[in-house]
């Protein structure tokens, strides 16, 4: 039996019989991966705790039986424990964790987008939890699988939208549209100039900088009417972590 | 095709619904049954039907209970100021097993989960609201796992029963009795020492 070596973030990990655990991982070299951990829930020393959701982990595996990997160990590299030592960081994460699980196939390696998460997990720990995070690894995310969405010109009849002007936002475009074409599509929502501007400084900038970053209110507003829609949109469905934070803002 | 007779077949298949029970040992059980007396099976069968009949929630604590109120919720020896939350009446039964507490409990049935679409609508957060906002209780203890689940689920509780003025806690996390420091996560370790006491 081979045994190999990656890098890996929890994304979920949920008890599967009486002792083991079953976990769906991030990983390095092999993208989204899903594995048994035999005798996890007892075992205290080839696991600890360190497959709970978030944890930055180096794992050794073999391959198993019906695509499931077979964990044999995972010692930790950084746990991001300050995430769950406060609500909005878990919210925050968790959706992280969830586009990740939806917009990714099985083992599909994305090196660029691992270190990514990794990145936003670093800054979700180390910094104050701002939703402004979200808009920006959601671009992020849709550029690095393909779904970019198009920005500078109208996705219809190809005018350049100049900068500080306005337009509107098409799902089934995967961008904008003019003021000219936006009559003859339906479902598209008025984006600012502010907005769209945002957005695109949103695949520019350093990471480095993210935590501090801050929009202005109704960019804010504005780009989370939009880009949670527009990915739901391109997954076909609903994704989960949106619904509880929606309804844990409210109360 | 199947191997047995249908009503077999179909009482493997019920049991095989249970948890942790495989096809095999489904039809180990119902071979067992098969081969036992005519009264014992009657007898399981009526403790099955008795138990869905009788047991239900207590309409306080949420906890499995025989009667509209548990046993605990309606024992005038308890106290009834100190409410402990947990996720399940499983929890609930193993702090009653440890016998070193006296106050009374919340079940919440289940824990925040975002990946699972489990918000606090799905668990027993608003009756917890309405049993404290009503009086009588002086402190919370948050009795939920160390998982990051439990962890949110404290941290929401915490958020919503703090402006109410009451005193919230939660239980201390940290190494177990019997364990070994070298094998302890970063994170129980910073808990531990956070949670130290003087001596
Ligand atoms: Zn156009
Ligand atoms: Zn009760």
């Amino acid at each position: 039996m081979y045994l190999l070596k990656t890098d890996a973030v929890v994304i979920h990990c949920a008890d599967f019989g009486e002792s083991d655990l079953i976990v769906t991982l991030y990983t390095y070299d092999l993208g989204k991966i899903r594995g048994i951990a035999k005798g996890a829930k007892r075992s205290k020393k080839r696991f600890v705790n360190n497959l709970q959701p978030f944890s930055y982990i180096r794992i050794i595996f073999s391959e198993g039986r019906g695509g499931l990997i077979r964990l044999d160990q995972a010692d930790i590299i950084q746990p991001f424990f300050l995430i769950s030592k406060d609500i909005f960081k878990v919210l925050y994460g968790s959706y992280f964790l969830e586009l990740m699980k939806e917009m990714t196939g099985e083992k599909e390696a994305n090196p660029q987008l691992f270190c990514l998460l990794v990145d936003f997990l670093s800054v979700l720990n180390d910094s104050p939890p701002r939703e402004e995070y979200l808009r920006v690894f959601e671009m992020r995310v849709l550029d690095l699988l393909g779904y970019r969405p198009r920005l500078g010109e109208c996705t219809i009849c190809a005018r350049r939208i100049s900068q500080g002007e306005g337009a509107w936002f098409s799902y089934r475009h995967g961008g904008v549209v003019c003021k000219g074409c936006q009559t003859k599509v339906r479902g598209s929502v008025p984006v600012s100039g502010a907005t769209l501007e945002a957005m695109e400084k949103a695949l520019e900038m350093d990471l480095g900088e993210v935590g501090e970053i801050q929009f202005f209110p109704d960019v804010l507003s504005e780009s989370r009417e939009i880009l949670p829609r527009f990915i739901q949109y391109q997954l076909g469905k609903g994704l989960k972590s949106l619904k509880v934070m929606e309804e844990i803002q409210g109360d | 095709m199947s191997k047995f007779a249908p009503t077999v077949e179909d009482l493997i298949n019920e049991l095989s619904k249970l948890p942790g029970i495989g096809k095999k040992t489904a039809s180990r059980l119902a071979f067992h049954i098969l081969r036992s007396s005519k009264e014992d099976a009657q007898a399981l069968a009526g403790s099955i039907l008795r138990a869905k009949e009788r047991i239900g929630l207590c309409r306080v604590c949420f906890n499995i209970a025989e009667g509209e109120v548990c046993g605990i919720c309606s024992n005038p020896q308890r106290d009834h100021s100190l409410l402990c939350v947990v996720e399940e009446p499983n929890d609930l039964m193993a702090i009653e097993a440890a016998g070193v507490f006296r106050g009374v409990y919340h079940v919440l049935h289940g824990a925040i989960s975002p990946l699972d679409g489990v918000g606090p609508r799905q668990l027993k957060t608003e009756e917890l609201l309405q049993k404290v906002k009503r009086g009588g209780i002086t402190e919370v203890i948050l009795a939920t796992n160390p998982t990051m689940e439990g962890d949110a689920t404290a941290l929401y509780l915490a958020k919503i029963i703090r402006p109410l003025g009451l005193r919230v806690s939660r239980i201390a996390q940290g190494i177990p009795v019997g364990g070994d420091i070298e094998y302890v996560d970063g994170k129980t370790l910073s808990m531990s020492l956070e949670g130290r006491r003087e001596m």
